[in-house]
């Protein structure tokens, strides 16, 4: 923790020392925050899913951003997260406030008993281990049909702001939607750019380097998995607790939302928080706009909102190969320049 | 209760096409050091290639021919095409094949429908071992597996080709100083294995039927295995492809279809817990 506050301290907090994209940052808060008073109700419950989702996409880069271990079934702590504090809403009566805390802590020790021992392998191990546990949770879920409602999931727990009218309740979820993700963001800002996201990164690029300057790889590899088990464990089990989200396996634990959080990852950049934050905002309505769209893929004919996996999937490939920084880096690099240049005339 | 002779000649069939699934998978882990989550693309290709040459009315011999040829030719395009530029990157090589898994998934799905195709036998008739009737073309699946895997072992210890491909198993840097083309080899392995997932495919569709979660569900069964048999052991993969296909059959059979999921997953977290190497790997822990 001192280390933390150490590296915190270095950085300046003088406004007149800020970058341009601190600048940029803060505008696009504001504009977050004026947002839904400006627009339909139906868009802003849009909205609300999509801090969380920006939540699960920066709980995912911190394992497979930072040290390079790919998860492709961190839908697994969602799910353990939004269903544990769902069913204890359901089933014991638990108020969320008092439910979600233990959804949180149910993720995280399911996230350290599953991923800690693969984590400390070389090789595949990992990624394999991630791909197998959401089908094995479906298929529990399907087995327990009775405990868990099966592949139609759970019905909806009670809320956590118990708002007068419908408008209220919606405004309220968004403000903590938009609380959350802004918390989720510095908190994680300020842990990755302390020493410990060092070592997270250093992972990364040599493990061995990593154990050769006398720290186990393993150990920060699994401080890794935990925090972002909490973080994936916490959003999810606010997540079932609002008018948007509901404990089914469809919105916490289907192989296309890790798929969609990696585009997400992707676009915004691997391995940065901000990137991860921003990339899963842009990319939930990139996504809900090509869903809903009535666009025709010229030449062959295709409604577009059908084949919107297949268009993101390629445009992720070009990304890959062309642009493996992400956007956003170059975008904020191509800004600076600009910048750089407008101020030298 | 199920018969038992009939459930131990049911997990010996699927068990010889789950060894086909794996060692291709293992081969492309263990010589050229990616790991395909596209595998299951070329048993994809196998079963429908096959099903749309015999519905054309060809003969299922040339849709067997033709089930060996494009999924090779599937992976000798992916392996020049996309892999061979990011193989030094083992995160990225498994984001870009998962994407071809779940877009060819999707493709099929969308394109060719969701309803499963039958491919037909390769063999008819039937024959009785020890008062059990059992389809000929079961017994060829089986003959076939280990024909194929036969072969494989023969050209691997026997063939200077196998002995280049054991070496860059062994060691990327020696086999660079004794002037081998890694690049070839690791093409050698990407086709080799694209034949056997072909092969495992056709047969899939043929034993059971072609359907377009054919791919993605013959690879997760195919992670467990290779892990048990030690990842990039192919004898490892044989040996542990048996294991893993009796236990989820009698599981299945004996006590709820409902855990056929559930067994692999079991299997490797233990072998995670007690032995991460695997039944013929090498040390992997750190």
């Amino acid at each position: 923790m001192y280390e933390l506050l150490d590296s915190i301290s270095t950085q300046t907090l003088d406004p007149r020392d800020w970058q341009h994209r601190y600048y940029a940052a803060i505008a696009g808060l504001l504009g977050l925050a004026v947002l839904p008073n400006v627009i339909d109700r139906f868009t802003v419950l849009v909205l609300i899913s999509m801090f969380y989702f920006a939540i699960f996409v920066m709980s995912w880069d911190i394992v497979s951003g930072y040290t390079g271990q790919f998860s492709f079934g961190h839908t697994f702590i969602f799910a353990i997260g939004g269903y544990t504090s769902a069913i204890l809403n359901l089933d014991y009566g638990l108020a969320p406030i008092v439910s979600i805390p233990l959804g949180t802590l149910a993720a995280v020790v399911a996230g350290i008993l599953f991923g800690a021992p693969a984590l400390r392998l070389k090789g595949p191990y990992f990624a394999i281990l991630t791909f197998l546990l959401p089908t094995i949770l479906q298929d529990t879920f399907i087995f327990f049909n009775d405990i868990f409602g099966g592949s139609q999931g759970l019905s909806p727990p009670d809320e956590l702001i118990q708002a007068g009218g419908l408008r209220e309740s919606i405004m309220l979820n968004y403000y903590l939607g938009l609380a959350v993700f802004l918390a989720v963001l510095v908190f994680l800002l300020a842990v990755t750019r302390s020493r410990i996201g060092e070592r997270f990164s250093a992972i990364r690029e040599d493990e061995a380097v990593v154990a050769n300057a006398g720290f186990n790889p393993a150990k920060y590899k699994i401080l890794a998995f935990a925090l972002s088990s909490a973080i994936g464990g916490f959003g999810a089990a606010l997540y079932v607790h609002t008018p948007v989200g509901s404990p089914t396996p469809t919105q916490l634990l289907a192989l296309s939302i890790n798929i969609e959080i990696i585009f997400a990852a992707v676009i915004g950049g691997l391995g940065t928080v901000g990137g991860a934050a921003v990339g899963g905002l842009v990319f939930y309505l990139l996504d809900y706009y090509v869903g809903s769209t009535s666009a025709v893929v010229p030449v062959l004919d295709l409604p577009l909102a059908e084949y919107d996996f297949v268009l993101f999937s390629l445009l992720i490939l070009v990304l890959l190969y062309r642009v493996p920084a992400g956007i956003l880096p170059r975008v904020i690099e191509g800004g600076e320049h600009l910048l750089a240049r407008l101020r030298r005339r | 209760m199920p018969d038992i002779l009939s459930v131990t000649l049911n997990a010996v069939m699927l068990s010889a096409m789950y060894a086909l699934v794996a060692v291709g998978l293992t081969l492309i882990y263990g010589v050229a050091g990616v790991f395909n989550l596209a595998h299951g693309v070329t048993v994809t290709l196998g079963a429908y290639t096959a099903y749309f040459v015999t519905s054309a009315g060809y003969s299922i011999w040339l849709g067997l021919l033709v089930a060996i040829v494009v999924p090779a030719l599937f992976n000798i395009a992916l392996y020049l095409g996309l892999i061979c530029r990011i193989e030094e990157k083992a995160m990225i090589v498994m984001v870009v094949t998962l994407l071809l898994e779940l877009n060819s998934q999707f493709l099929v799905r969308t394109v060719i429908g969701p309803e499963s195709r039958a491919v037909p036998n390769l063999i008819e008739a039937r024959t009785t071992i020890m008062g059990l009737t059992v389809q000929n073309n079961r017994i060829a699946a089986f003959v076939t597996s280990w024909v194929v895997i036969g072969i494989l072992l023969a050209i691997i210890e026997y063939t200077h080709l196998g002995r280049k491909i054991q070496a860059v198993s062994m060691s990327k840097k020696g086999t660079q100083l004794v002037g081998i083309d890694q690049r070839r080899i690791y093409l050698y392995t990407w086709v080799i294995a694209g034949v056997l997932g072909g092969v495992a495919g056709l047969f899939f569709g043929s034993l059971r039927s072609a359907s377009w979660s054919i791919g993605l569900d013959s690879l997760l069964i195919a992670f467990p295995i290779v892990v048990l048999g030690g990842i990039g052991s192919i004898r490892g993969s044989i040996v542990a492809a048996y294991i893993l296909g009796f236990i989820n059959v009698f599981m299945i059979s004996y006590v709820s279809i409902r855990l056929s999921g559930v067994v692999p997953l079991i299997v490797f977290i233990a072998i995670l817990l007690v032995r991460p190497e695997g039944l013929f790997g090498r040390e992997v822990t750190m």
